[in-house]
This record gives structure tokens, C-alpha cells and sequence, in this order.
């Protein structure tokens, strides 16, 4: 969270118009300021550079290039590390492009699908923990590599509440956020993910960061 | 009836006449054998080669022959106007023999052989009318013919006079005759090559005649002048003399079948030369080496029309000037449709077969037909392999456009109206709109979000976007992943393809896994790719059932196609119940 409990600053780069100022108007009503709205990649990078935001939310799919806006969410990672958090909005569902950015390092970095737009809380939440140096990465997507590891032996040997715990880890929630997602004690969400690390022969990792990179890592080498 | 049959049933019914007459005119037997034979030989030569080659003056002419043949048969017959007649037009054969050896085969006289010819003929024409208005045998007798019945047609009977003009034109004619053995032996020695091998017998019976010829000349001058022959023969050796100079007449006819028998011979290289056309077309200076070869010709040029240049060309494409007609070279040319398409110049001999020519210059048609198919057939092969790959590409193109056109269209629309329901919805619930309205909006915006969810996939499907952005490892990885099967996935792929093999290496891997799930019964399936000698090798096996996979389903035919496209091959292996693998193998461009 930035200095002095300001609302955190925010730069809205998209193409769309409509996903531009739904966006912000979004942000805006869940307590972020926003100081810019860039219509492509190279705009965004200018805009950072002039002003560097507490959060980029970034349209994979942007102009020059198809991919410009990854390629211009990473430069920023690259460029500002923890100066400037990065939330990456796609309308991909490939867990490939979540991979990506966290391989450069899982702290204050999010990829939401579009889709969380309509709903706005799930995006503010997003934000929030991505803006306070954790992750969020799209339910959906994580779903998608759940399904994909479930030929796994050691992730069949998972109770469907493990599963959903080891689900909501990977989308970068805290044990708290799981807790109340799924209704549960925050204490019944630490022993659940003490099993789930044992079930799966994992480390046990107290930082939420780490825990969401092993339990991806996890996920997708079991691809 | 044609002009030939006609020639040749006068000259029988000829012969047949002139050896009755002789017959009872009580000539000896032996001699009037001879005669019929020599002159029937004329005969058998003429007909042969006017039937070979009705377009040349060869046939003709020694059918002719045989009429003035015969004709001077009568000579020393005693019939009065007849011999006459016989006597003054004799031995002119000679005079259209050495004609035809002169100008054997189709040569323009030069102008010295022409001059000769000529003032060969005009010595034998005047000498002929001194004979024949001039000369009355039984009143004077210059050359031993005592025997003879008087002339009716000596209007100016003159003995000096007759005299004179025999001593002269005798002399001139002798000359002449031994000019033309000159002539001859330097055109054996100066011959080309397969000119050579063909002339030879020609030459050598045209020289024996025309010496013959100027013996006998000689002779009869001697005894005008000295009244002694040339050479004193005893009385047995003068018969076999008169009959040895004729008898070398005899060899022009025999001399011109033995050529056509050397032609003839000549056509087995033909047959080689189709088969070696068949065999060996990789060099095209084969093809005139081989011509040479096959029709004993070094000289033979071989020249291409070069319809796109409007211009001749020697075999290694330069170009050269039109092939003409020379003194004693000749062109066959071949056509196609009217237009040339190539020329072979060769020595006017050659023309002596047309037989040789026509076969050989089929074959060479065919050969260059073949080459000239076979190049259409790549170009247009190639074309159509060109057009095949870009309607591919266009048609990725225009899904990619689709998707992207999706993307940026419909998707964001969707996304709009999305969040303008959220609006709505929470502005209903702050002025206490029923609950039932509520539910209502919610139930929308779920139906929304389905719908949101379904165009991602729409769009996913026209075209995966992840395999433009990021490759086709990723690509592939979503593929495996959205497997119900699972995949043991084997990569190793250093960067990125071309788009159009990754495009292909995509779909089959999306096809393969497709089948996978749909028809295998396979418990798990493993996908590798990998690069081997420079092409993408991709690979989509199972456990399953092997059997069941629809090799010719249209999806496998479509890709087939696809990966064809790119000159790569699909071969798709089913090994009963050791699964099924689906193999690409597409080279990088």
C-alpha cells in the first residue's frame, strides 16, 4: 500500500474504450485514483515513465502488436520492480500467459480474465492484493490447470474441500481471503493447506507469494 | 495409273520389242541377253528409287535411260531408219548418268561441272544431227558400219563434213567424259563423312561409266582418224571389250541400289537413338551428339525455336541464325501446330533416306515433346503447389482476422453491456427496486457471462491466439491440457516456426488429441515434438484401440492437405491394440 493511506494511484491502458472507462469507473468506486488512460502499449510505457502509478492494469491485447501489452506489462516489472504493481486483463484463458508473468516473480502481479469486469468486486479485490504486493491470478485459470492436473495420482488423493483450498491458493488468495471465500475458519484454511502440502509432497511456504508459485508450479509440471 | 507405273510398263514393253527385233534380225543370242539385262537393270534401279523418292529426279532419270538405252540398241541393227536412228541418238544414257552422279544426292551444280554438262550435251546434240543428216552409210563409211542400210533422213549427205564434225565433237565429248572421272574422284576424296560411306558406290560406278564412256569415244575417234582401234584385241577380246564397256553402265544402277542398301542399314540407329532419348535427357548437347552418332553425320546441327524470343538458339540456348538450306546440306525441320519447334541441319545425303529422316525426326519430336510436356507439367505443378499454400495462408489469415475482428468486436461489446447491467443493477437496488426484479438481472448477467465464455471459446477455436503470441509450445500445452485424456507432452523446440508450420504442427496435434479422445478408448497419449534434419517432426500417439481411428476421416484428409501444403507428410500408423500415432513431418521453408 503506498505511503500515508492515499488511495493508490492507477493507469488504465486499453484499447476499448468501453473496457477503458468500465475499468476505471470500477477502480475509481472501489477507492483507486486514476491518473492516466493509455489507448496502446507504448503510450502506457510513456505514461508510467512520466508518472509511475501504484498499478498498471494492462489489456494483454493491445496496439502496436498483438501482444504488446504483455510485453509492455513485463518491461514494467522489469523497469519499476515493486514500484509499480502490474495487473495484466485478458480475454485468454491459457494459464501460459499467468505462467509468464509470474515467472518473473510472483509479487504484486495479477491476471484477471476480462469477464471480472462484470464483476466489480472480484476486480477490486484483485487489485487490492496485486497493488499490496500479492498475487491474483483468474480463478478460471486456475481451473484450467486444476483440470489438467487432475490425471495426477497425488492430486486425486485431495478432498474436494482441499481442492477448492488448493484452487483459491493458487489464485494468489491469502488464508484469510480463503477463509472467507469459502466460508471456512482461517484456522480449518491453515490445516487444510498443511495436508494439502503434505498430500502433495510439497514444502510448506508461509508466504502466500511462494505458496501460490509452488502450488502453480505444482499444477502445471503435473500437466 | 501413276506417271512411274506408266514409265516403267513403256520401258518393259521396250525391251521386249528391241530384244524380238534383235532376235529376228539373227543377232547372237548372247549378246541380246546381255543388252535386255543391262537395260532392265536401268529399269529395276529407276522404279525402286522413284518409288523412294518420288520428289527427286533420281528414278525418273534412270528409268529414262533405259528408253534411250534400247533405243541405241538399234544402231547395229539393219533396219533402215531405225538404225539410223539408233546410231545417231546413241549413248546419251551416258549423258544422263553423269548428270545424276554429278548432282547425286540433290547438289546444286556447281559451275564447273554445269559447264561441262552442257558442253558435254551440245556435242553430243550436234554430233547426233551430223549423224543424222550428214551420214549415209553405204555411200561413205567412216567408222566401219559397211553393213549398215542407208539413212532416209541424210538430207545433205557430206562424208568430209560428217567427218569433221565426229573428229571434232569426238574429241570435245572424250574430253569431257574424262573430266567427269576427274570430277568424280575429287568429289569421293572431298566427301563428308556419311556423304561418303553413301557416294562411294555411286562414285565408283559413275566414274567406271564416264571412263568407259570416254573409252569408247576414243576408240571410235581412232578409227576415224587412224582406222585402228585404241588397243589392238584379238578377235575374242574385242566381244568381251564391248561388252566390259557397257557392262560398266550396268554399274550406276547397281551402284544406286547398293547406296539405298546403306540407307537402309542405317535405320537401326534410329530405334537406339529413341532409346537412348528415353533413357539419358539430363544433357540436352545429347541430342545432337546422339543424331551424329546415329546417323553417321558430324556435321549435324541441331537448333530450337525459341517462340518466346522469337529467335533460333543452338542447344545451350544461344542463338544462332535460321538453319538454311546449303549446297549439300539440308534441313529437317519439325513443327508443332504449324510452328517450328526445332531444326536439324544435316548433309543433303541424308535426304537419299527419307525413310531415316522421318523416323528419326519422330523420334527427336517425341524427345522434345516429352522434354517441353514434362517441364509444362512441373511448372504447373508448381504453380499449383504455390497457389495450394497461399490459399492456406490466406485462409489462416482470414481466421485470424475473424478472431481478432471478435476480440476487439463482440467480445468488448459483451463486456460493455456487462457492466452496463452491473450499473443497472445496483442503481435498481439503491432506489429499492423488488427483489424479483433483481433475480432477474442477476439471471441476465449469468446468462451473459455464459454467453462471454462461449465467444472466448468461439473465438479460441477459429484461432488460438496463444499460438501467434506465444508459440506453439504454449499452444500445445493448452491443448494437452483441454485433453480428457491424459498427455505426456515431449518438447523440444528451439524458438519459434514459421507461422505456417506452427499453424499445421498445431492442428495436427489439435486433431490428433481430438481422435485421442473421441475414438481411442486410450487411457493416456503422448504428444513430442522435435526437429529432425530441419523439419518439425510432430507426433500424436495412444494406448488406445488402435483400429477405431478413421484414417480417412475428413479431418485427417484436411490436414493431410494442409501439412502436403507445406511439402511435409502425414502418416497416420495403427497398430490394432498398440494405439494409434499420428505422424507429421513438415520441413521449415
Amino acid at each position: 500500500m503506498p505511503a500515508g493511506g492515499d488511495s493508490p494511484t492507477v493507469i488504465v491502458a486499453d484499447d476499448s474504450a468501453v473496457v477503458r472507462e468500465g475499468v476505471a469507473r470500477i477502480l475509481s468506486s472501489g477507492g483507486f485514483e486514476i491518473t492516466g488512460q493509455a489507448r496502446s502499449a507504448d503510450e502506457l510505457l510513456e505514461m508510467v515513465a512520466q508518472d509511475p502509478p501504484d498499478l498498471a492494469v494492462v489489456d494483454i491485447r493491445m496496439p502496436p502488436s498483438a501482444n504488446a501489452g504483455l510485453l509492455a506489462a513485463e518491461r514494467i516489472r522489469e523497469l519499476y520492480g515493486s514500484e509499480v504493481r502490474v495487473l495484466v486483463l485478458s480475454q485468454y484463458l491459457e494459464p501460459d500467459y499467468a505462467l509468464r508473468l509470474l515467472g518473473a516473480g510472483v509479487d504484486g502481479v495479477g491476471y484477471l480474465l476480462k469477464d471480472r469486469i462484470a464483476e466489480s468486486s472480484e476486480l477490486i479485490e484483485g487489485a487490492r492484493r496485486v497493488v499490496a504486493g500479492g498475487s491474483a491470478i483468474d480463478p478460471d485459470v486456475v481451473a484450467e490447470l486444476v483440470r489438467n492436473a487432475r490425471g495426477s495420482d497425488r492430486l486425486a488423493r485431495l478432498a474436494p474441500r482441499e481442492r477448492s483450498v488448493l484452487a483459491a491458493m493458487a489464485e494468489g488468495r491469502s488464508n484469510r481471503s480463503i477463509a472467507e471465500r469459502l466460508h471456512l475458519a482461517v484456522k480449518t484454511v491453515e490445516g487444510v493447506t498443511a495436508t494439502i502440502f503434505d498430500k502433495l509432497d510439497l514444502q510448506a511456504k508461509a508466504d502466500d507469494n511462494r505458496r501460490v508459485l509452488a502450488v502453480l508450479a505444482y499444477l502445471d509440471h503435473n500437466a | 495409273m501413276s506417271a512411274r507405273a506408266v514409265s516403267g510398263f513403256a520401258g518393259l514393253v521396250f525391251a521386249i520389242v528391241t530384244t524380238m527385233v534383235g532376235i529376228r534380225q539373227g543377232a547372237p543370242l548372247r549378246f541380246l541377253l546381255l543388252d535386255a539385262i543391262l537395260g532392265l537393270s536401268f529399269l529395276v534401279a529407276g522404279m525402286l528409287a522413284w518409288r523412294r523418292r518420288p520428289d527427286v529426279r533420281t528414278g525418273p532419270a534412270l528409268t529414262l535411260c533405259v528408253g534411250l538405252w534400247f533405243l541405241g540398241s538399234y544402231g547395229p541393227a539393219g533396219i533402215e531408219g531405225l538404225s539410223s536412228l539408233g546410231f545417231s541418238f546413241e549413248q546419251y544414257y551416258d549423258l544422263v548418268l553423269a548428270y545424276l552422279v554429278l548432282t547425286f544426292p540433290q547438289r546444286r551444280l556447281e559451275r564447273l561441272p554445269r559447264l561441262l554438262l552442257f558442253v558435254l550435251a551440245a556435242n553430243m546434240v550436234l554430233r547426233s544431227f551430223a549423224r543424222l543428216l550428214l551420214y549415209d552409210p553405204p555411200t561413205f563409211d567412216p567408222i566401219g558400219c559397211s553393213a549398215c542400210p542407208s539413212n532416209p533422213f541424210a538430207v545433205w549427205p557430206n562424208a568430209a563434213l560428217s567427218q569433221s564434225v565426229e573428229v571434232v565433237t569426238g574429241t570435245v565429248i572424250v574430253a569431257a567424259y574424262m573430266s567427269i572421272v576427274g570430277l568424280v574422284i575429287l568429289r569421293w576424296r572431298n566427301a563428308p563423312s556419311p556423304s561418303r560411306r553413301i557416294l562411294r558406290p555411286v562414285l565408283l560406278a559413275g566414274g567406271v561409266a564416264a571412263f568407259a564412256a570416254a573409252y569408247q569415244n576414243a576408240n571410235l575417234l581412232t578409227e576415224i582418224v587412224f582406222q585402228r582401234s585404241l588397243v589392238a584385241f584379238e578377235e575374242l577380246w574385242i566381244e568381251i571389250e564391248a561388252w566390259l564397256l557397257f557392262g560398266a553402265r550396268a554399274f550406276i544402277p547397281l551402284g544406286f541400289l547398293v547406296g539405298v542398301f546403306l540407307l537402309r542399314a542405317a535405320h537401326g540407329p534410329a530405334a537406339r537413338l529413341a532409346v537412348e532419348f528415353g533413357t539419358d535427357r539430363d544433357r540436352p548437347e545429347h541430342i545432337e551428339s546422339a543424331l551424329r552418332q546415329a546417323l553417321a553425320d558430324p556435321s549435324i546441327e541441331v537448333r530450337h525455336w525459341d517462340a518466346e524470343h522469337d529467335r533460333w538458339t543452338d542447344e545451350q540456348g544461344d542463338p544462332v541464325s535460321p538453319p538454311q538450306e546449303a549446297d549439300g546440306r539440308s534441313v529437317l525441320l519439325l513443327e508443332r501446330h504449324g510452328s517450328p519447334v526445332a531444326a536439324v541441319v544435316h548433309d543433303a545425303v541424308l535426304l537419299e533416306d527419307p525413310g531415316l529422316l522421318a523416323s528419326v525426326g519422330a523420334v527427336l519430336r517425341l524427345s522434345i515433346d516429352n522434354d517441353r510436356l514434362s517441364a509444362q507439367v512441373q511448372r504447373q505443378l508448381e504453380e499449383v503447389h504455390a497457389s495450394r499454400a497461399r490459399i492456406l495462408a490466406a485462409a489462416d489469415e482470414e481466421r485470424r482476422g475473424i478472431e481478432r475482428d471478435l476480440h476487439d468486436g463482440a467480445q468488448h461489446r459483451l463486456l460493455g453491456i456487462s457492466m452496463s447491467l452491473q450499473d443497472v443493477r445496483s442503481q435498481a437496488a439503491s432506489i429499492g427496486a423488488p427483489e424479483v426484479l433483481l433475480d432477474r438481472l442477476e439471471l441476465v448477467a449469468v446468462e451473459l457471462r455464459e454467453a462471454m465464455r462461449e465467444m472466448r471459446e468461439l473465438a479460441r477455436g477459429i484461432h488460438p491466439a496463444v499460438l501467434t503470441n506465444e508459440g506453439l509450445e504454449p499452444a500445445v500445452r493448452t491443448l494437452a491440457r483441454r485433453c480428457t485424456v491424459p498427455v505426456e507432452l515431449g518438447i523440444d523446440l528451439n524458438g519459434r516456426l514459421p507461422a505456417p508450420v506452427e499453424t499445421a504442427a498445431y492442428y495436427v496435434v489439435a486433431e490428433g488429441l481430438t481422435n485421442v479422445a473421441r475414438h481411442s478408448h486410450a487411457t493416456r497419449s503422448r504428444v513430442q515434438l522435435g526437429l529432425e534434419n530441419g523439419s518439425l517432426v510432430v507426433e500424436v500417439s495412444d494406448d488406445g484401440s488402435g483400429g477405431a481411428s478413421p484414417v480417412n476421416g475428413s479431418g485427417l484428409r484436411g490436414l493431410s492437405d494442409r501439412v502436403a501444403a507445406l511439402d511435409g507428410v502425414l502418416t497416420v500408423t495403427s497398430r490394432g491394440s498398440g494405439g494409434t500415432c499420428l505422424r507429421a513431418e513438415i520441413p521449415r521453408p
